[in-house]
């Protein structure tokens, strides 16, 4: 929006260490407007990880994250807001605000104060508000809100930024599948224009929906491709440790999980079938 | 009056020592303390209490430096051997029971309360010591004294006295009943505080609104900051009582009236010959 | 949208009306009878009377301290709850105006005031930033109720300790009654004198806290949320920390330590303010100005005599409250 250089985001090389844990290990890829990229893999392979690192929130210890061509730490961190915009995983609001004062949070980058963005920002609060479908809690405090409601209205906080890149920790994971389909078409609708990254555990959601996929294991990139490319029974045998059907069909891929195998079961090469790690 | 019962008690307690041994006392009160630093002779004081060095509670402290010091603790007293024990009234309670029960003579002294107990103090002190002569003539210029300011204070009319305010730290004020009002009176004062029973404490207000002729406060104040002295500062008193009108008493004077009574009154009374000068010259009437 | 601006103007002139009413009263009622009116055209005419003394030198800077202390510490304690995410924090409570006593009392008991009024603010300041600095490394990553409290149990104690240790080495023969003071708090017998030191140090201090607002409105959402909305972590706490300890700081070096206030108001007054954080801030200010001064009044004329300490009053209210929350409070302990 404010940047004429067109929209990246691109990093190299990253590694995030915390003592002698390396959450992160030599990750790198770039990605650019118009793409919806899901970010998958087992629980602590490094998703958050990478898109607290992505959204400049942790400094990496080694590599670096290009926004816009720029380096991430170079970026005011105003500016930077205005750009790229992080639904957490964790957002437990502390405050039994308002549903709407809690999404038109998502405009302090732009307005720097509540008051004024409440002021005189209603219009696209109530836009970001019938986005997530839950204009009609708008006037309900936070703490009322069911565990599905209340994502859908942090969705809305992240609408409401309208920034170019979205970067979403499992913004479905709490949601009926209605509500599901509902959120991904519109992180898919945004992805036409800007550039989103979402962590999600749906693999048959993310096959459908996203146009690139991002699975890692173990802190590490495994691989990165097409839904295709990237969810084969062998990539899902190694890293989910798990007997999975994929099939193929017009509308995309769906998976089912099947049974759980054991480390006898698990194949013994280890990158042979990963012909996709690439970067673009 | 003048018995030596206790010396002989105190003699035959003591009977394997010289016939020429000083008497041991300990001291377990502070005005006991300054008692025996004016009139005991040093060799019999054993120990004295660890305020008795403190200049600003005792204007005996210098006398006390070099002397046993104790917390009125039983463990310190019995290495000292102690002939008597002398305590107050009421203080040390735990301390003189337990050396009681465990064999040692223990003198109870009350402190006065009223100007009339201080000549039954005097005499007390005066047994105990064994009738020093120097404490003889204190007392002897205590009574003298008081007794010419009672006939000078008969010619003067209650209404010509000028009013003074003893402000203590914390701003509490000595009112009716007790011996500081008594003082006053006795210096040719009236109390402004004499309206309130006992120990009270001062509304600023109160006294910006009808301030006293004279505030008498302690010199303690001048060098330690402290809260307890902090409404001195305060402008609305500076404006309502002006320099002239606050007269200073040194703190460690009004500690313990009896063994200072005549400096005490003394001190009051040339406060109160100033002020009532103040009164005729600059013709303040109130 | 227009509605809910007028209602919250409303509300604050609600208070602010309030809160003139109560420096009237506090301005005509006293130990003794005086008529504000005389005292006032004593003034005009420039004569020097008792009653012109009593309201302007002895009630009014007493009125004027208790609306700055209270407006410090009740935007402190709105500004620590929303910067801790914690209802329960409080600079009484969690030790950050024990802290500013300590600082209050090294300077003023050993003499290091001569070297300029404005030590003693300073010193208070130093003392309540030492304390909400530990109590932030302590407790301000962890959202448990149980490990603020306890750390605030600490740091209170610690200083109230360090306080009684400082004033026995200053040899004051008062020690008692003083340390009560500087942890109790009282307003008695201020002067314009200490209306100099509070008012600069907590107007500066509540600005400090101000100009932050959008920063606590964001940490709703938590450390990382608030960080990609564009704040600097760091930079922020480090303003807000600084504001909180010169409120704080400023309002102790005068009045010693009044604790709940902070506790109290801005729990009243958060449904006013939607519980929005940032529009805490100002009615906490008004709504503490407001219960010091009401507090102070009640000492007054409780007992003229043998005048209650302001903190007791406060705890009296306080305390109960603090119970209520921590009973009522829908966060878990641990």
């Amino acid at each position: 929006m404010t940047n004429t250089t067109p929209l990246s985001l691109h990093c190299e090389a990253l590694h995030y260490r915390v003592g002698a844990r390396a959450l992160l290990k030599n990750v790198g890829f770039s990605a650019g407007a118009g793409q919806f990229i899901g970010l998958i893999g087992p629980n602590g392979a490094g998703k958050s990880t990478l898109l607290k690192t992505l959204a400049g929130l942790w400094a990496p210890s080694a590599g670096k994250v290009l926004l816009n061509q720029q380096s991430l730490p170079e970026w005011p961190p105003r500016a930077r807001a205005k750009t790229l915009a992080l639904l957490a995983q964790q957002e437990a609001p502390a405050w039994s605000l308002s549903v709407r004062a809690l999404v038109a949070l998502g405009r302090l980058p732009h307005t720097g104060s509540l008051a004024v963005a409440l002021a005189r920002e209603g219009n696209l609060i109530d836009l970001a508000l019938t986005a997530a479908d839950v204009a009609h809690l708008a006037e309900r405090t936070v703490d009322t809100l069911s565990g599905g409601e209340l994502r859908r209205v942090q969705c809305a906080r992240l609408f409401a930024t309208v920034a170019d890149i979205w970067l979403a920790d499992e913004p479905i994971a709490a949601l009926d599948p209605l509500h599901q389909l509902h959120i991904m078409q519109l992180l898919k609708t945004k992805a036409e224009t800007g550039l989103v990254i979402a962590a999600l555990h749906d693999l048959t959601l993310a096959a459908r929906f996203c146009d690139r996929i991002l699975l890692m294991n173990d802190g590490e990139l495994i691989a990165d491709g097409t839904p295709t490319q990237v969810l084969t029974e062998d990539n899902l045998a190694r890293v989910y440790r798990i007997r999975a059907q994929v099939q193929h069909s017009a509308d995309g891929v769906s998976i089912v999980a099947q049974a759980p195998l054991t480390q006898s079961d698990l194949p013994t090469t280890t990158h042979a079938h990963n012909a996709n790690l690439s970067g673009q | 009056m003048r018995s030596h019962y206790p010396l002989i008690a105190l003699c035959a307690l003591s009977l394997w020592l010289s016939s020429a041994q000083a008497a041991r006392l300990v001291s377990v009160n502070l005005c006991v303390d300054q008692m025996l630093l004016r009139f005991a002779a040093r060799d019999d004081i054993a120990s004295v209490t660890y305020f008795a060095n403190n200049p600003a509670m005792s204007p005996y402290a210098a006398d006390a430096q070099g002397l046993h010091r104790n917390h009125g603790l039983v463990e310190e007293i019995i290495p000292l051997a102690p002939d008597v024990v002398l305590a107050g009234a009421y203080g040390a309670r735990q301390a003189t029971a337990l050396l009681s029960q465990l064999g040692y003579r223990v003198e109870r002294v009350p402190l006065p309360e009223k100007l009339a107990d201080i000549d039954a103090h005097l005499l007390r002190m005066a047994e105990l010591l064994g009738e020093p002569a120097a404490l003889q003539a204190y007392r002897q210029t205590w009574l003298e004294h008081k007794k010419a300011r009672e006939t000078a204070n008969a010619q003067v009319p209650d209404s010509a006295r000028p009013r003074a305010l003893m402000l203590g730290p914390n701003h509490i004020a000595p009112g009716a009943g007790t011996l500081e009002h008594e003082l006053l009176v006795l210096a040719g004062f009236r109390n402004w505080a004499a309206d309130q029973p006992g120990f009270a404490t001062v509304n600023l207000e109160q006294l910006v609104q009808q301030p006293p002729d004279v505030l008498i406060v302690d010199v303690a104040a001048d060098h330690q900051f402290s809260l307890a002295h902090e409404v001195l500062q305060h402008p609305a008193l500076n404006a309502a009582i002006g320099p002239q009108r606050v007269a200073r008493l040194p703190s460690n004077l009004a500690v313990c009236p009896a063994p200072n009574i005549n400096t005490l009154l003394s001190a009051l009374v040339a406060i109160q010959a100033r002020i009532a000068d103040l009164a005729t010259i600059g013709g303040v009437s109130r | 949208m227009h509605d809910l601006a007028k209602e919250i103007t409303l509300k604050y002139l609600g208070l602010s009306v309030v809160l003139v009413l109560l420096l009237a009263i506090s301005l005509t009622l006293g130990a003794v009878d005086v008529s504000v009116w005389a005292a006032l055209s004593d003034a005009w005419a420039g004569d020097v009377s008792a009653s012109r003394s009593i309201v302007f030198d002895v009630r009014l800077p007493r009125a004027l301290l208790a609306v700055i202390v209270g407006a410090g510490l009740g935007m402190s304690g709105a500004a620590m709850q929303g910067l801790l995410r914690n209802p329960l924090a409080e600079p009484g409570v969690l030790g950050v105006s024990a802290g500013a006593a300590l600082g209050a009392v090294i300077t003023l008991y050993f003499g290091f005031t001569a070297w300029g009024w404005l030590v003693l603010p300073a010193a208070a300041m130093v003392g309540s930033f030492v304390a909400l600095f530990a109590i932030y490394a302590l407790a301000g990553r962890s959202q448990s109720v149980l490990v603020l409290i306890l750390a605030g149990v600490a740091l209170n104690s610690l200083f109230g300790a360090l306080v009684a240790v400082a004033l026995n080495f200053a040899d004051n023969m008062f020690a008692l009654q003083e340390i009560i003071f500087w942890l109790m708090g009282s307003l008695a017998n201020r002067s314009m004198d200490h209306v100099m030191i509070a008012l600069p140090t907590c107007v500066l201090g509540m600005a400090l806290i101000y100009s932050r607002h959008a920063y606590l409105d964001a940490l709703t959402l938590g450390d990382d949320t608030a960080n990609s909305l564009g704040f600097s972590a760091g930079r922020e706490r480090a303003m807000l920390l600084a504001g909180i300890a010169l409120a704080v700081g400023g309002g102790v070096a005068v009045a010693g330590s009044i604790g709940f206030v902070g506790l109290i108001v801005p729990h009243l007054l958060r449904p006013w303010a939607q519980h929005q954080p940032g529009k805490l801030l100002l009615l906490s200010a008004l709504g503490g100005a407001l219960l010091v001064l009401g507090a102070d009044l009640l000492v007054r004329h409780l007992d003229v005599a043998r005048e209650l300490k302001l903190g007791v009053v406060t705890a009296l209210l306080g305390a109960p409250f603090f119970i209520y929350l921590l009973i009522t409070g829908k966060r878990r302990l641990i």
